[in-house]
């Protein structure tokens, strides 16, 4: 009996501890983040490139004049991270603006957004690169 | 012949098999309670987590059905054809998509104006939504308002929010679309 007894509050008191754990585990592994994360930054990144080109900014680039494209970064949504280059016909650099409080590191892009432009006769590719900020970059 | 073992306790043992009785029903009565008291312990947990994985995943939901629907306002808004064509000069309750374009990424003011004059139930079943909705357009690098429509969200709703840019007359804009609930 007396076995019999500590049997039942060892089992009881073993499933009440892997009830809390199982529960515990699943609460956290419950989905809540934005099913259109990704979808969100590709669709903001198409029309900032978008708006860049149709507002004059990528021919701004082309002359290697950054400074309006530079303002506009700090007032993108803070949790995007952005850089834009253009480069000419032959593949070189003609100017690149990153967003200010962003790293920059081309390790973690989750976006490229490409488009071509014609400015004063040559033809220049725009590429919009864009990530969500890592925790590193919102300490900064 | 064999003697058989017998059950019945003897007048002697009387006292003492009473006692052992006893002893045995309080041990089974101290283990039932703690049995007892250990379930409920159990069952309370199971209860108290069902209630709260249920509020979140219902939550989780709401704001599921808002995404697709703010998500889906702004593809009527920014993206696609407006349905009829001569939109902003039909009423807005026979349109099935208004959008506030001239040409991608470029915002056309009579329609916004248009759809910003229009009654508030007919912009939201013109955007498809079912819930509250509030829409502004505004500067890019700062929060000053050029135009809005919809209602408000209150600070205790819980709301799911697309931005995007556009050109407005020119200079870079946003479009920032809220699509709201009041909880509870």
């Amino acid at each position: 009996m007396r076995r019999g007894i500590i049997f039942t509050i060892d089992a009881l008191l073993a499933l009440l501890f892997s009830a809390s754990f199982v529960t515990l585990l699943y609460q956290n592994s419950l989905p809540v983040e934005d099913i259109y994360r990704d979808f969100s930054l590709y669709a903001y990144s198409s029309d900032f490139l978008t708006v860049l080109d149709k507002g004059g900014y990528l021919n701004e680039l082309a002359d290697k004049d950054i400074r309006n494209t530079m303002k506009l970064m700090p007032y993108t949504p803070d949790p995007y991270c952005f850089y834009v280059r253009v480069e000419d016909s032959e593949g070189k650099k003609v100017a690149t603006v990153h967003k200010p409080t962003c790293s920059g590191s081309r390790k973690n892009i989750d976006v490229y957004v490409r488009r071509l432009f014609v400015y004063n006769g040559e033809t220049y590719l725009a590429e919009l690169g864009s990530w969500y900020k890592t925790n590193e970059e919102a300490g900064d | 012949m064999q003697c058989q073992p017998s059950n019945r306790a003897q007048p002697s043992d009387a006292k003492a098999g009473a006692y052992a009785t006893r002893k045995r029903g309080q041990m089974f009565a101290m283990d039932l309670i703690v049995a007892i008291l250990l379930l409920l312990a159990i069952l309370m947990l199971v209860l108290s987590v069902q209630g709260d994985v249920m509020g979140r995943e219902g939550l989780a939901s709401l704001r599921v059905d808002m995404a697709h629907e703010a998500q889906g306002a702004a593809q009527r808004l920014l993206y696609a054809p407006a349905q009829p064509t001569d939109w902003p000069r039909r009423n807005i309750s026979l349109l099935q998509s208004p959008n506030i374009i001239s040409s991608p990424g470029v915002l056309d003011w009579e329609k916004a104006k248009a759809l910003s004059n229009s009654s508030y139930n007919d912009t939201r079943e013109a955007l498809g939504v079912s819930s509250q909705i509030y829409v502004r357009i505004m500067q890019f690098n700062s929060s000053q308002v050029y135009l809005s429509f919809g209602q408000q969200p209150p600070a205790t709703s819980t709301l799911y929010r697309v931005e995007r840019p556009i050109l407005i007359n020119g200079t870079v804009g946003r479009v920032v679309i809220e699509v709201w609930r009041e909880l509870g």
